[in-house]
């Protein structure tokens, strides 16, 4: 089955015959369900850091492509393995690492001993484990994974790094003590890896770059300034890590004697034109709001990982509604997750809506296919899409319960956190009323009575008469809202919803 | 029979039926001018009606904050008084100034309301004030709805909610009008509790009293005799609790705290439900009744279920502040040390109390709330008393958050341990030097933490700072950190710090503390000295933790 449909960029070459025809006719090509929450914003921050001088779509680090561009985007990112393998060789488990990486990581130690003056040996030793374990204290995606797979909070470009898949039986052939010295060859210990196997950055960021992207198609002023926020985040407060990742990577290339430094070419894929179209440049305002905060810059990106999979959620379930031509569907969020309350049992039902439109919409042109095969391309599609919607919403405890009955969307902190930062500007304010209708706008999050009746006018299933249930669960929004410090009460029926935090200075819209 | 019973329990919420809670009923009744309490905020008002070219005056706050009342008071000021069934009124004061007042403007119909507010802003250009009560929410969609144009709209209420929320008491300019803004919702109400107390007790008011034939038996004489005998402890305690509570985020209204003090000295009860009880006096035993356990929603060591439809009963019962464990329990609880801890009328009713329920676990909660309100410790034991009951940090932030006292030098040593704590786990220091670290929150503990600056303690300043021009009774405790200000400290965040200090980790913190201390570490980093050209890290381990130097310098490192 080959894909027929307009993309963003424009033109771009679609895969051919490839069993996520579906997912990607409706998503993009692609969503996969092994990207990790963090590896999200790790593949977005990754483009957006990386350079390409090729091609007709160059792009300068630290900027974002031509919105406008036409045809394949691509990256050139540098692995750095000799900065991975310093901070992660060492603490991962051993028996699967192949022998020549052991031998790279002694001979950095070694060069990087002999770079540090002013102390005995032993002293040395003992910085270069500081270091280690000050980098290492970063990781946030270890699980059972290899050294080169693993991954760090992306506090500064240095330390984005790309997927690497170990490549065993390639690297099983190196012999060290043959390469070592060999002009040409040698390279190979650094890049005998597998940077395209797109198994963790599954393309999942990169879909949600374009979708970025897409939103600054007519507004470079709103591209510069992201630019310049994301900037500020990564090069300005990253500023000393990126001088420890240097030093260590510089002296590993130069200890290798490597004429440059290796890099990989990577091609970004597509998004259907008008998947997304319609809440892109809702996306881009949202993040600009968010990264104006002046606010702690590792708890900044720690909410800034979720807050992209709050809005990549968003993102699968627009898509699936556009490609049904549907109306968006609504989230009804539980806040108050008591036992038999009629929002709960709302609030399951609207889920399960929710599946079912995901289930509608991936098996929409499947039914000429004969039933085996189709039901196999089903379950790819579903794993692809409504799986992931399900698993991060479950992992940002914006779908509850992690197990049993009555799955249902609530809001817990992190997400209130940055639903709160991105949709009022720094030091704004607006009343709750307001802001319960903004999340209905962007998010068609319903949490009050009001939200819920305007839900009940488009939906026949929905019974107006419950809506006064609502009452309560805004309440417990409301208290929510107030004991995180983001609400203050001008009387018992107006509160405000604050932004407290100051806004970045220099980077005024 | 005394009809001062009636109109309290009139206040009350106890049977749902409160009478004489709402604005206009309770000015019309008698005995409103002898319990009045003069509110300073009124003051204020009338000084801009005096200095002020005519403006808009906006009353707003939360349902039972006193706005009619204070509508009435400001206006018998100027020797006017307003009929309390007529929803506007012009009233004419001092030199000639005319007044339209409007006694509250949400009782209009919404197509009155938009016609009324498009007639009276345009008054002031013409020479005539505008004084209203109004509520919030109508207040802000209908001054949205003067303007057609809908981003006009959108932005004149953003206007009006950030004057509410500003609360500055500044004439200002709000989209073409000029208004000031009261929200007495954020003013410090909790000194109206004594004041009021002081009142309700006030001898006259209980006179017809003396000529009952229950008086002797009478626990709502009992309670008044009571409070009156033991008013500095009973007042010092009502105030301290309010503003715990109000600290910790239960503000009370005008109207709770009058309700919550009638429902304390009468349970309730009127006095036909005494007169005509003929065994009224063996039904109950003396101690059951006592106002220090109607104050919490209790009748002897029973807990009423019907005295939590009064919102502040139900927040004090909820507050269980009676449950602590106080250093005073040896005498009170262990060695029943009553003659040193209570007067006379008390021991007397303590000792009445039956056997039975003297051994039980739920008396030693009674007794404790006996002790709260009516002891006669030192002041060395009160002191204690307080620390215990409150908290250790309670008394001197109190005395900078009412007594405007400088903070003292044990409140800055607190932040500093507070901070040493939070970056370095430790209290022990051997230098000035605080270092800011940069660590995560998530994933694995660091053991390694990289030190983006550092902070000399002799930058932290703590002062004390007005909340607003209109509530200047209160004061803020105010973290400075060279010279500038980095946040207010609230007093969960100052008890949090103590508990830091002492190291207990909490693991389950409050949001809002967690924010406030998420805040202040990012002000530190920025007002941190840093040195861009050294990388200075904190390496931690079970013995304490170092710090190491190093720079990074044309590709080797050196060790600094």
């Amino acid at each position: 089955m080959g894909l027929e449909i307009r993309t963003y960029p424009l033109d771009v070459m679609l895969p051919r015959g490839d069993k996520r025809a579906i997912a990607a006719e409706i998503y993009g090509n692609r969503f996969h369900a092994d990207q990790t929450l963090y590896e999200y914003l790790i593949e977005f921050l990754l483009i957006f850091v990386s350079e390409d001088t090729e091609g007709k779509n160059p792009k300068k680090s630290l900027r974002f492509h031509d919105p406008d561009a036409v045809g394949n985007l691509y990256y050139t990112v540098q692995p750095r393995m000799g900065l991975k393998r310093f901070i992660f060789f060492d603490k991962s488990k051993k028996n699967d690492s192949v022998s020549i990486d052991k031998k790279a990581y002694d001979e950095m130690m070694i060069a990087l001993t002999k770079k540090i003056e002013g102390c005995e040996d032993d002293e040395k030793v003992a910085i270069l484990e500081s270091l280690q374990d000050l980098l290492h204290g970063y990781a946030v995606v270890l699980k059972k994974r290899t050294w080169c797979a693993q991954a760090m909070l992306p506090l500064c470009p240095e330390v984005i790094f790309c997927e690497a898949m170990p490549a065993k039986n390639k690297r099983n052939e190196l012999k060290w003590d043959e390469i070592r010295y060999d002009e040409k060859e040698k390279v190979k210990i650094d890049s005998a890896f597998d940077f395209d196997k797109r198994n963790f950055l599954a393309r999942g960021g990169e879909l949600y770059y374009l979708h970025i992207l897409q939103g600054l198609q007519g507004h470079p002023e709103k591209k510069e300034q992201l630019e310049r926020l994301l900037q500020e985040q990564l090069v300005e407060e990253g500023k000393k890590i990126s001088q420890i990742a240097n030093f260590i990577q510089n002296t590993w290339e130069t200890t290798m004697g490597y004429s440059d430094h290796p890099t990989k070419r990577l091609g970004i894929s597509f998004i259907p034109e008008n998947a997304y179209k319609d809440i892109s440049v809702d996306s881009v305002d949202e993040l600009i709001n968010f990264m104006s905060c002046r606010m702690h810059p590792v708890k900044k990106i720690e909410l800034l990982s979720k807050g992209v999979m709050i809005q990549i959620m968003r993102m699968l379930s627009v898509a699936t509604t556009n490609y049904l031509r549907q109306i968006r569907e609504c989230w009804i969020m539980d806040m108050n997750g008591s036992d038999g309350s009629i929002v709960k049992k709302i609030a399951s039902t609207s889920f399960g809506n929710v599946q079912g439109t995901f289930t509608t919409a991936i098996g929409k042109n499947m039914k000429d296919t004969d039933s085996d095969e189709r039901l196999k391309l089903i379950r790819k599609a579903r794993k692809d899409s409504f799986d992931i919607f399900k698993s991060k919403g479950k992992e940002l405890h914006c779908i509850i319960p992690l197990s049993g009955p009555y799955e249902r969307f609530s809001l817990p902190e992190d997400c209130i956190r940055f639903l709160v930062l991105s949709l009022i500007p720094p030091q704004k304010k607006m009343t709750v009323d307001m802001f319960l209708e903004k999340l209905y706008e962007k998010y068609r999050i319903v949490i009050g009575p009001a939200q819920y009746k305007k839900v009940c006018g488009e939906d026949k299933d929905m019974n107006f008469s419950l809506s006064n249930s609502f009452r309560e669960n805004a309440n417990a929004f409301q208290d929510f809202l107030k004991a995180t410090g983001f609400l203050r009460e001008l009387s018992d029926a107006t509160s405000i919803v604050v932004n407290p935090y100051e806004e970045l200075e220099g980077v005024e819209l | 029979m005394n009809e001062f019973v009636r109109y309290l329990n009139g206040l009350h919420n106890y049977y749902a039926q409160n009478q004489n809670a709402y604005g206009e009923r309770n000015v019309k009744s008698p005995y409103y001018k002898e319990v009045l309490v003069p509110i300073d905020v009124c003051d204020y008002i009338i000084d801009s009606i005096n200095n002020n070219s005519p403006h808009i005056i906006i009353l707003t706050g939360h349902a039972g904050d006193g706005k009619t009342s204070i509508m009435f008071q400001v206006l018998e000021h100027f020797g006017r008084q307003l009929d309390p069934q007529i929803p506007r009124q012009n009233i004419t004061v001092d030199n000639n100034k005319e007044i339209c007042c409007i006694k509250d403007f949400s009782e209009f119909s919404d197509e009155n309301k938009l016609k009324i507010l498009t007639e009276v802003m345009e008054y002031p250009p013409t020479g005539k004030y505008v004084f209203m009560v109004a509520n919030t929410g109508p207040l802000i969609n209908t001054f949205g709805n003067l303007f057609t144009d809908s981003d006009d709209s959108e932005k004149a209420k953003m206007a009006l909610i950030e004057a509410m929320d500003s609360n500055d008491g500044i004439v200002k300019d709000i989209f073409g009008y000029r208004m000031l803004v009261i929200n007495v919702a954020s003013i410090d109400n909790v000194g109206f509790a004594g004041k009021y107390l002081d009142k309700v007790i006030g001898e006259k008011l209980w006179q017809p009293c003396q000529e009952c034939s229950k008086k002797a038996s009478c626990h709502i004489l009992r309670n008044h005799n009571l409070i009156k005998e033991n008013m500095a402890r009973v007042c010092e305690f009502i105030e301290n609790f309010y503003i715990w509570q109000t600290e910790y985020g239960t503000r009370l209204t005008i109207r709770s705290i009058a309700e919550h003090l009638a429902y304390m000295i009468t349970g309730g009860y009127d006095c036909e439900n005494i007169i005509a009880d003929e065994d009224y006096q063996f039904k109950r035993n003396p101690h059951e009744m006592l106002f220090s356990n109607l104050f919490f929603g209790y009748e002897g060591i029973i807990s009423n279920p019907l005295a939590n439809n009064i919102f502040a009963v139900r927040k004090a019962k909820e507050s269980g502040i009676f449950l602590r464990r106080i250093r005073a329990d040896e005498e009170l609880l262990i060695r029943r040390n009553y003659q040193q801890l209570f007067g006379r009328d008390v021991i007397d009713l303590i000792e009445k109390v039956d056997n039975k329920i003297k051994i039980r676990k739920d008396f030693d909660d009674e007794l404790r709330r006996m002790y709260l309100f009516m002891n006669i410790s030192s002041s060395e034991q009160h002191q204690k008393d307080i620390e215990d009951i409150f908290s250790k940090q309670f008394i001197p932030y109190l005395s900078v958050r009412n007594k405007s006292a400088t903070p003292t030098k044990n409140q800055k040593n607190l932040v500093i341990d507070a901070l040493r704590m939070i970056y370095l786990g430790t209290v022990i220091s051997t230098n000035n030097m605080i270092p800011i670290t940069m660590g995560t929150e998530v994933g694995i503990m660091q053991s390694v933490q990289m030190i983006a600056g550092e902070l000399n303690t002799g930058d932290i300043e703590l002062m004390s700072k007005d909340d607003s021009a209109l509530n200047k009774k209160r004061k803020n405790l105010i973290l400075k950190i060279k010279k500038k200000e980095v946040c207010h400290l609230t007093l969960p965040m100052v008890n949090h710090f103590e508990e830091l200090k002492n190291g207990v980790i909490a693991t389950n913190i409050d949001p809002q503390l967690s924010r406030g201390i998420e805040n202040i570490k990012s002000k530190l980093l920025e007002l941190a000295d840093t040195d861009d050209d050294q990388l200075d890290f904190l390496v931690m381990d079970n013995k304490g933790f170092t710090e190491e130097s190093i720079t990074i310098e044309n590709g080797k490192i050196v060790l600094q």
